[in-house]
């Protein structure tokens, strides 16, 4: 598979958009799905559905074996040794507030704190907040440099004997800053403060190697890296697996039920009550696949292109305002055209077939800080091309001529 | 439906140059209402007076289309008495839904034309709100009910 004919691979890309091709620049939202994903869901639903880790009758002991060969692709894909076990939840915004929480209901006391940065999403702040709600902690922000740069050097003197845990994006859904996790893990494990990555916007873009990175949560979901909505991911080191109290409670998530006590399942089935989504997982293996076969590395690069030749070429036009470059930046970055409003350009450039998102991203503390009260957002997937770029070029001159009346 | 149907040079000018847009020196009504979905955020100020609003203006952040209603709002009300100023709201709220103009009585023929502008709104379903936020917000002020309100709560 090459990038020359991957818009071939996803089927939404036949379709028009108001009369014009699809310039789909929202994979930060959400990426599109490849046939080969598509077509997983529709086979395990025509041909091999019974529910996982239930019955004992040969459709269920298949269902459950694919449920179970999705998760150890997984694991190589993110490079989790034996430390590490991953828990399939709905979505990564559900597996950050499970990490909140049983990590916040046996760590955290009153007055503890939580570092997080001025660059997460939404999913990577409410969750800790809950905490100072219910709690009494304390939120802390690593701040970042008017670029989108995360300023590391000030991490260390926001450490307390109190820090509990430190958060922090793998990649800002907004300015695309990579964030230096080896030196936050580094800084953290001097302290022995545990470290949760919110890896949405890296698992399918970044290189992970959690082995390496030796982080102790890495957070992730399946609709962002070419799976099916419906199921997110949290790797986390057993240790804290075995440490926390279950999420949710139900079926599936137990040992033994009587009336006076209950025991807990072991290990990954402790937190998975419930009938999970497990078409969606089935799939997911799919677009593990499918990344796997284009090359992490090689996406990485076409990605990084890209946001390369749309910065260059955005420079030529002097009303356009990039919301920050940071040093090291994924295939993400935000703008503003001057004097127009992100959802005058968002409806505007939609006329044209192409799709952007505008607003605050679910980042306010972040727009906040960077002085803008909303962005145009771009971001690629492995289907984007120049041409798309060329697109939106020309569509942000077509906002100017309407507003330039 | 087009883009040229939705951003017309009526809209653009009050859009781009809002009329109204400062405090109030003297007021005692006034609401912010927000969108949480796109971060647009009106305040509006009111002196009224013996049931009459005397003066009106806005302070705010938002798109052309949420600018340009908010400034075309406070020409239009300005003068107008609480009761037809009500009226008017509901009038441009349905309006914008439904885009049929059966007149409302406290509306002059200058009046009418300039809520017309706003007619091609009701194609963009995703913008409604940006042109309702001032008007809900306007109404709640009049009312003086809240200082602060979430469009989302309100139709």
């Amino acid at each position: 598979m090459t990038f020359k004919n991957i818009k071939d691979e996803f089927p939404i890309f036949k379709n028009k958009v108001k009369g014009k091709n699809l310039v789909y620049l929202d994979s930060a939202n959400s990426s599109q799905k490849p046939k080969s994903v598509i077509n997983a869901v529709s086979q395990f639903y025509s041909n091999e559905f019974a529910n996982v880790g239930r019955g004992i009758y040969t459709l269920a002991i298949n269902a459950s074996e694919k449920y179970e060969n999705t998760r150890t692709n997984i694991k190589k894909f993110i490079g989790a040794n034996s430390n590490y076990e991953i828990i399939f939840t709905k979505n990564a915004t559900e597996s950050l507030n499970l990490v909140a929480s049983c990590f916040g209901s046996k760590f955290i006391k009153k007055d503890d704190e939580i570092i997080i940065t001025e660059l997460e999403h939404h999913a990577n702040y409410v969750p800790w907040h809950f905490l100072r709600k219910k709690i009494g902690a304390v939120i802390k922000f690593l701040p970042i440099d008017l670029n989108g740069n995360l300023k590391i050097e000030e991490l260390e003197s926001l450490i307390t004997s109190k820090t509990k845990i430190i958060s922090v994006t793998h990649m800002s859904n907004v300015t695309g800053t990579i964030s230096p996790l080896e030196q936050i893990v580094s800084i953290a494990k001097k302290h022995n403060i545990p470290v949760c990555v919110d890896g949405t916007q890296g698992a399918a873009h970044l290189d992970v190697d959690l082995e390496k990175l030796d982080c102790d949560f890495y957070v992730f979901s399946g609709h962002k890296m070419y799976g099916p909505t419906g199921v997110g991911l949290l790797a986390l080191k057993y240790k804290w697996l075995e440490s926390f109290e279950p999420f949710l409670g139900g079926g599936g998530m137990i040992d033994y039920v009587s009336k006076k006590d209950i025991a807990y399942a072991k290990g990954v089935w402790k937190m998975e009550a419930g009938t999970m989504p497990t078409a969606e997982v089935i799939a997911l293996n799919e677009s593990v696949n499918f990344i796997n076969k284009l090359g992490k590395d090689k996406i990485i690069s076409h990605e990084a292109n890209l946001t390369k030749y749309a910065l260059e070429k955005l420079k030529n036009n002097n009303s356009v305002k990039i919301v920050a470059q940071p040093n090291q930046q994924g295939g993400v970055f935000s703008f503003n055209i001057d004097k127009i409003h992100s959802h005058d350009v968002s409806t505007i450039l939609d006329q044209e077939g192409i799709a952007v998102r505008g607003g605050h991203h679910c980042c306010q503390v972040l727009h906040e800080v960077l002085k803008i009260n909303s962005s145009v957002r771009v971001s690629f997937g492995v289907y984007n091309t120049e041409e798309d770029i060329d697109l939106l070029c020309e569509g942000i001159k077509k906002c100017q001529k309407i507003f330039q009346k | 439906m087009n883009t040229k149907d939705l951003y017309q040079e009526f809209i653009l000018d009050h859009g781009t140059n809002p009329r109204n847009k400062f405090k109030l020196a003297v007021f005692n009504r006034n609401t912010v209402g927000f969108n949480r979905l796109c971060g647009d955020s009106v305040h509006i100020f009111i002196n009224c007076n013996n049931q009459n609003i005397d003066e009106i203006s806005f302070l705010g952040e938002g798109c052309a289309i949420c600018i340009a209603a908010t400034s075309v709002m406070t020409e239009i009300l300005k003068g107008k008495s609480e009761q037809d100023s009500l009226g008017i709201i509901r009038f441009f709220l349905n309006f914008v839904k439904k885009s049929n103009i059966e007149n409302s009585s406290a509306l002059n023929v200058l009046d009418s034309n300039k809520l017309k502008a706003f007619q091609s709104i009701a194609n963009f379903p995703m913008r409604i709100k940006c042109a309702t936020l001032p008007w809900l917000t306007a109404e709640i002020a009049i009312q003086n009910k809240v200082k602060e309100i979430n469009i989302e709560d309100y139709n």
